[in-house]
């Protein structure tokens, strides 16, 4: 299943509080590597994809998340 | 019927704050204070072996209630962290403390899972052998396997010890028992070459996808509806793994305990640590406990207060 920006955002303003931008770097504006582990793991468990550990260090943005999802 | 009659721990003085690390592991308070919710941890002596937090326990709890050492039938420590690979630490402990020789000891090789493992071990160890009063402990020293460099790991994790009395006269008796196993998994959380090493993503989704729906399971076998429970005691991972948890099985987070704020994740003990206060409280019939953790392991119980209520 894939996953859209919006419903990105949306897992993450309900994990944090915190609204983004779809090019906004996660790491400056406060979603740390809990929360950033948390909200990887909804979003795999709404599309099914499983994100290997060492494709994390990529994912920066929502945009990188939502295309990694939807193009795994 | 066999049940937890009394819970004491013990906690080292010693404590290295999570606060002076800040720098060094790039971190800062609302990390510290929300995250892990570990300000400081707790470090025993370096000559204290497991079996010394044993017997610390053990001296904390003869302080606190009346118990003759004559009385103790079966002694059981869980420990990964023992003071030998050979002997078992129960047995060292047994010594130290001058118990009868006719008390069974053994240890359990069990980590986050393995106190309330122990207490399905023990009761049953204990009914079929028609005992009545016997001593659980739990001792995990991790500070013997933290690498200091490790942010992974050493902001986390502390040591304490905590012995639980079962008898014939509970206060509180166990339900129904749930375990489980990945044993594919293993390596996400493990000591090689006497350092520990954690995989916390790994650890964090095991933790927020099968501890719920163990949950789900465990009230089913108990016949029991989640309004029911009147304390929750999950492990103390982290504070946000409890609250993650808290949060997928939609419980009131006023009904989840949760404080390691000045001694941190002490494996085995944390549940038992927290318990001891919970099962002091009158309001709280209904408790459920749950560990996870190394193994990947789990298991969780639903304890009821008992008759002999004293």
């Amino acid at each position: 299943m894939k996953i859209t920006v919006d419903e990105l955002k949306q897992i993450i303003k309900n994990t944090t509080q915190i609204e983004l931008e779809v090019n906004d770097l996660l790491a400056d504006k406060g979603i740390d590597s809990l929360l950033l582990m948390d909200i990887l793991l909804q979003a795999e468990e709404r599309t099914g994809i499983r994100i290997p550990d060492e494709a994390i260090i990529n994912l920066k943005t929502i945009n990188d998340i939502v295309n990694y999802l939807n193009n795994n | 019927m066999i049940g937890i009659r009394h819970i004491t721990s013990f906690i080292p003085i010693k404590k290295i704050s999570n606060y002076e690390r800040k720098e060094k592991f790039n971190i800062d308070d609302n990390f510290i204070e929300e995250r892990l919710g570990v300000k400081s941890v707790s470090i025993k002596n370096d000559d204290m072996e497991a079996s010394d937090l044993c017997v610390a326990v053990f001296n904390e709890l003869i302080s606190e209630i009346a118990l003759s050492k004559e009385e103790i039938e079966v002694l059981i420590v869980v420990t990964q962290n023992p003071d030998y690979n050979l002997p078992h630490t129960s047995a060292i402990v047994h010594g130290k403390l001058g118990l009868p020789e006719t008390c069974a000891c053994f240890d359990i090789s069990l980590g986050c899972s393995g106190y309330v493992y122990g207490l399905s071990v023990i009761q049953s160890f204990m009914n079929a052998n028609h005992f009545k009063k016997g001593l659980l402990f739990t001792a995990d020293p991790y500070s013997k396997i933290i690498d200091e460099n490790d942010k992974n790991t050493c902001l986390l994790f502390g040591d304490a010890a905590t012995v639980t009395l079962l008898s014939d006269s509970p206060r509180y008796v166990t339900g129904e028992f749930t375990f489980g196993t990945i044993g594919k998994n293993y390596q996400d959380l493990i000591c090689r070459n006497q350092k520990l090493t954690m995989n916390g993503r790994a650890i964090f989704n095991f933790a927020a996808q099968y501890i719920p729906k163990d949950v789900h399971l465990l009230l089913q076998r108990n016949q029991m509806n989640i309004d029911e429970v009147d304390r929750f005691v999950f492990h103390q991972g982290s504070k946000y793994i409890v609250n993650t948890i808290t949060q997928r099985l939609q419980l009131d987070p006023s009904k989840v305990a949760f404080h390691i704020e000045n001694y941190g994740n002490t494996i085995s003990s944390s549940i038992p640590i927290i318990l001891g206060e919970e099962v002091q409280k009158e309001k709280n019939r209904n408790i459920l406990i749950s560990g996870f953790g190394v193994g990947l392991s789990w298991s969780s119980c639903i304890l009821k207060r008992g008759e002999n209520i004293g």
